[in-house]
């Protein structure tokens, strides 16, 4: 069974914490994301938040998850 | 037939959404609808239920933060809270462009099917560039995001029900995720569809979703 949980994570946490940073390293730097009452925040904010996991950096990881899910849906 | 609009203005973030509800208030008084706008200050509980409980809305339009089980006013204060004096709602077409309050307060008005809730069951995020803040109106980058969520009270204003008003803006938010995300050499429009496509997935219609303004 842990094998096959094992199996089907293809991408750890850490995997998808290096492509969230590698992503919004990226984006110009005018950029500001508002993620509601928690506030918004400027690219290299967001940056840092991924890089110490704290909730707004958990939450942009956890919005990148859910993008590679989509690939399963239908768009149209 | 009367609608009742919050619009708290404090921060870029309220700043952003209340006045991109500027279009959908100028929408509503061009096709005669009286529009009851608690602006700033006005966004206030006290406010907020003598309005509605004088005024006796259809259509309940509120922009702010929230919570699971609140929605905001001006300055964070709660505007409605579930237990408290969710009630305010019932009977109404509410819809709320706050964060997470799709996820208990909103099931908690709809539970009598004389109510209808749309809204999201987590964070609305959305992305903005910083040379706008002044004049969020004009951001280009903010657009999607507004146009997908006013596109729910446009549907509603033109007498389509909750469910359809729904489908009209998950279709905007569709044409929108897919326009950016074929634009692969620009990074902002892929993180863009993937916020929009995160808002999406989050919205929410509850209650009774024929509820309209024909009832």
């Amino acid at each position: 069974m842990a094998e096959t949980l094992n199996q089907e994570k293809l991408l750890s946490d850490e995997d998808i914490r290096r492509l969230v940073v590698a992503r919004l390293k990226v984006l110009s730097p005018d950029t500001i994301i508002s993620f509601g009452s928690d506030g918004s925040f400027s690219r290299d904010e967001l940056v840092e938040k991924v890089q110490q996991k704290d909730e707004i950096g958990e939450k942009m990881a956890e919005i990148q998850m859910e993008w590679l899910r989509s690939f399963n849906e239908e768009l149209v | 037939m009367k609608i009742i609009v919050t619009l708290p203005h404090y921060d870029p973030a309220t700043q952003y959404i209340s006045n991109w509800a500027k279009n959908v208030v100028d929408f509503a008084i061009n096709r005669g609808i009286d529009v009851i706008n608690l602006v700033g200050d006005k966004a206030n509980r006290k406010d907020f239920e003598g309005r509605v409980d004088k005024v006796k809305p259809r259509i309940v339009f509120l922009n702010g933060y929230g919570d699971d089980d609140c929605v905001l006013g001006q300055d964070n204060l709660i505007l409605v809270k579930k237990g408290d004096n969710h009630t305010v709602l019932q009977g109404k077409i509410t819809y709320a462009l706050a964060c997470s309050s799709g996820a208990e307060l909103g099931p908690e008005v709809a539970k009598n099917n004389d109510s209808a809730y749309i809204g999201y069951d987590d964070e609305f995020c959305f992305a903005g560039n910083s040379k706008y803040l002044s004049h969020p109106i004009d951001d280009p980058r903010a657009k999607p995001f507004m146009e997908s969520s006013n596109q729910i009270m446009c549907s509603l204003l033109k007498g389509n029900n909750c469910q359809e008003a729904c489908e009209k803006s998950r279709k905007i938010f569709k044409e929108y995720i897919n326009r950016l995300s074929s634009s692969a050499a620009d990074p902002d429009s892929l993180q863009d569809a993937q916020l929009l496509w995160w808002d999406m997935k989050h919205q929410v219609c509850l209650g009774n979703k024929r509820s309209s303004i024909k009832d």
